[in-house]
């Protein structure tokens, strides 16, 4: 009974009931002085949450932010920069083996002037190639291949935890 | 540029204004920061996690809907990320405690006297902190925020009918705090 006419109270004070429990409300608290104290006490709480002041943040807490902002977007930055530059040397190592097979089929084509020549040339030019891998994955060649990856994959670990202690300590400093 | 509304800086942010976020952050930085501090009951935490809420907001830009409004939206961050931070700081069983149905006792007997000699305004401020964490959320979001029982909702997911729930809860023992002083009845009827 308590529980339900603190409810009550509440809702009273936010305006939230409706004609007929208003009024209810309003001759209760008339004719009961202890309800009356603790719905004064009531409006008493409101008033003083109203009351409420704001708490400040440090005076260089919006400069902290935005360096740090700053420093996200650098990161982004040159992580698009890194991103770009390995794009452009696949790219550009594409461009050159394209060119050096059509420079061949074309060099080809003009010495002799029939297409059975550029077909024979340009297949001599793949089985050259591919050859070229076979004997680059020789077994001998595996362990040597596959110690040099993974020291270049240490070696990046190394540099990658460097970069990424160096930034947080970057950070902190913030 | 300061009398713009939130929306109007955030499209300017996203064409590339990064500059007119601090617009933003100068809005909000010190209401956020009132909450975060009732939450976590600690300043520094506050503040660092309010630098994180910002930045995060920041990078989630892309996410927010324009046509709701950005206080909620941000505000549901701030209160997410504390209650994260909360749990990080291994202080789950604590925080499942300040469920609705949990009965909390603010002041003991014995602490009567010493609130007696206190300013009841400051008092009730001081209170707040030591309210159950969502308990001071939506007191803090109710009055400082001046948020309406729906945005709390969607700040904290829960239903309008549970902040009601935790909004009077939080009222009545503020109140029965200020019935138990021993001037009670002086402090009530010359408000």
């Amino acid at each position: 009974m308590d529980e339900m006419n603190d409810e009550l109270l509440n809702k009273f004070l936010d305006n939230e009931l409706d004609k007929e429990n208003t009024q209810i409300v309003e001759r209760a608290i008339k004719n009961s002085e202890d309800l009356r104290k603790r719905f004064q006490a009531l409006k008493s709480v409101h008033r003083s949450l109203m009351k409420m002041k704001v708490s400040e943040t440090s005076p260089e807490f919006v400069n902290k932010v935005m360096s740090r902002l700053g420093r996200n977007t650098d990161f982004f930055k040159n992580q698009n920069y890194f991103l770009a530059v390995l794009y452009l040397i696949f790219l550009g190592g594409a461009v050159f083996l394209t060119g050096y097979v059509v420079y061949k089929m074309f060099g080809a084509g003009t010495e002799t002037n029939t297409s059975f020549k550029i077909i024979d040339t340009t297949e001599m030019q793949f089985e050259n190639i591919s050859s070229l891998i076979k004997n680059f994955f020789k077994s001998t060649n595996v362990s040597l291949i596959g110690s040099i990856l993974a020291f270049s994959v240490i070696i990046s670990a190394y540099l990658f935890f460097e970069l990424f202690k160096n930034n947080k300590t970057d950070l902190n400093k913030i | 540029m300061k009398d713009l509304s939130d929306i109007e800086i955030i499209k300017s942010v996203k064409r590339g204004n990064q500059s007119d976020y601090s617009i933003i952050i100068n809005r909000y930085k010190n209401k956020a920061f009132s909450l975060l501090k009732r939450i976590l009951k600690n300043e520094m935490d506050a503040e660092e996690v309010l630098q994180d809420c910002f930045l995060k907001a920041y990078h989630g830009l892309s996410n927010f809907k324009m046509d709701s409004k950005f206080s909620t939206w941000f505000y549901r961050i701030v209160y997410n990320t504390a209650m994260t931070k909360i749990s990080s700081k291994k202080r789950k069983i604590e925080n499942e405690m300040s469920s609705i149905d949990d009965h909390f006792d603010l002041i003991s007997d014995n602490d009567v006297d010493i609130i007696d000699k206190e300013d009841s305004d400051r008092l009730i401020s001081e209170l707040i902190e030591t309210l159950p964490e969502k308990h001071s959320s939506v007191v803090t979001m109710y009055y400082l925020e001046e948020m309406s029982c729906e945005e709390i909702g969607t700040v904290m997911n829960l239903s309008v009918s549970n902040i009601k729930v935790i909004l009077y809860r939080s009222r009545n023992s503020l109140k029965d705090v200020i019935l138990k002083m021993k001037n009670s009845e002086e402090l009530l009827w010359t408000r």
